[in-house]
């Protein structure tokens, strides 16, 4: 069905926070991942991976989180695929600016790994 | 190795560079406050660094740690939005913060975290 959520482009720096949402999203949530280390690595891999939703950490070294959400939005391929931000900076300034700019939903870090697909999914089915 | 074993072998190789981690934090905040004329890069250099200690902590579990250094990355944030050397008030504030958390990583343990041990494949 077109609005599976299957496929997940996640963009994480940090190891141990990339190696542990790996657990939650592919063994608790079943989802299909692609993981980029940075922003520049999104941008060149999502386009051919095709994810039906894209997982954006906001704090980044280089290209954060930000740009690389306006770069993936400039690509026609990724131009309508909900992207959610991960940030620890959810507050309601923070929340407005990225509601503003576009996305999807957003997910406060630190997360719970055990609710984390649930999270996501959650903010699938609103959009759907 | 299973999942769980996954999971915990990363609860252990996190533990295990805290150490590192806070002497990194403790050298270049000693310089911060040591050198009020770049106390915004070498601070900025720590809130950086607080800042993953904060987010992974807590994403692996580990709320205490992640709590207090949440406290004193907000405490460094208002210092550098302040734009100047904190004051001596201030900067024993800061001392107590970083205190805490250096003291909180020193006793935070692979098995303080909830999800040390946990069997995935009874979840979900």
């Amino acid at each position: 069905m077109a609005n599976d959520l299957n496929r997940i482009t996640y963009v994480e720096d940090e190891p141990d926070i990339r190696e542990v949402a790996q657990i939650a999203l592919e063994t608790l949530g079943g989802f299909t991942l692609d993981i980029c280390v940075n922003g520049m690595e999104a941008v060149e891999k999502a386009p051919s991976f095709e994810p039906d939703l894209i997982l954006l950490d906001v704090m980044m070294p280089g290209m954060d989180g930000i740009e690389t959400f306006q770069k993936l939005r400039s690509n026609p391929k990724l131009a309508k695929t909900p992207i959610i931000f991960m940030t620890a900076k959810a507050h309601t300034e923070e929340l407005e600016r990225y509601s503003a700019l576009g996305c999807a939903g957003v997910i406060s870090k630190p997360f719970d790994p055990m609710t984390l697909s649930d999270k996501i999914r959650g903010i699938w089915d609103h959009q759907h | 190795m299973s999942v769980g074993q996954q999971l915990q072998a990363i609860l252990e190789r996190h533990c295990a560079s805290l150490p590192d981690e806070i002497t990194s934090v403790s050298t270049k905040f000693a310089e911060a406050i040591l050198t009020p004329a770049h106390f915004g890069d070498r601070a900025r250099e720590v809130t950086e660094i607080v800042h993953r200690i904060n987010g992974s902590s807590g994403s692996l579990g580990f709320r205490t740690l992640s709590s207090a250094a949440d406290k004193f990355e907000n405490a460094l944030n208002d210092s550098l939005a302040a734009g100047a050397c904190p004051d001596e008030a201030e900067i024993r504030r800061l001392r107590s913060l970083f205190s805490e958390m250096q003291k909180l990583s020193q006793q935070t343990q692979p098995t303080d975290s909830h999800l040390y041990g946990i069997d995935l494949s009874q979840v979900g």
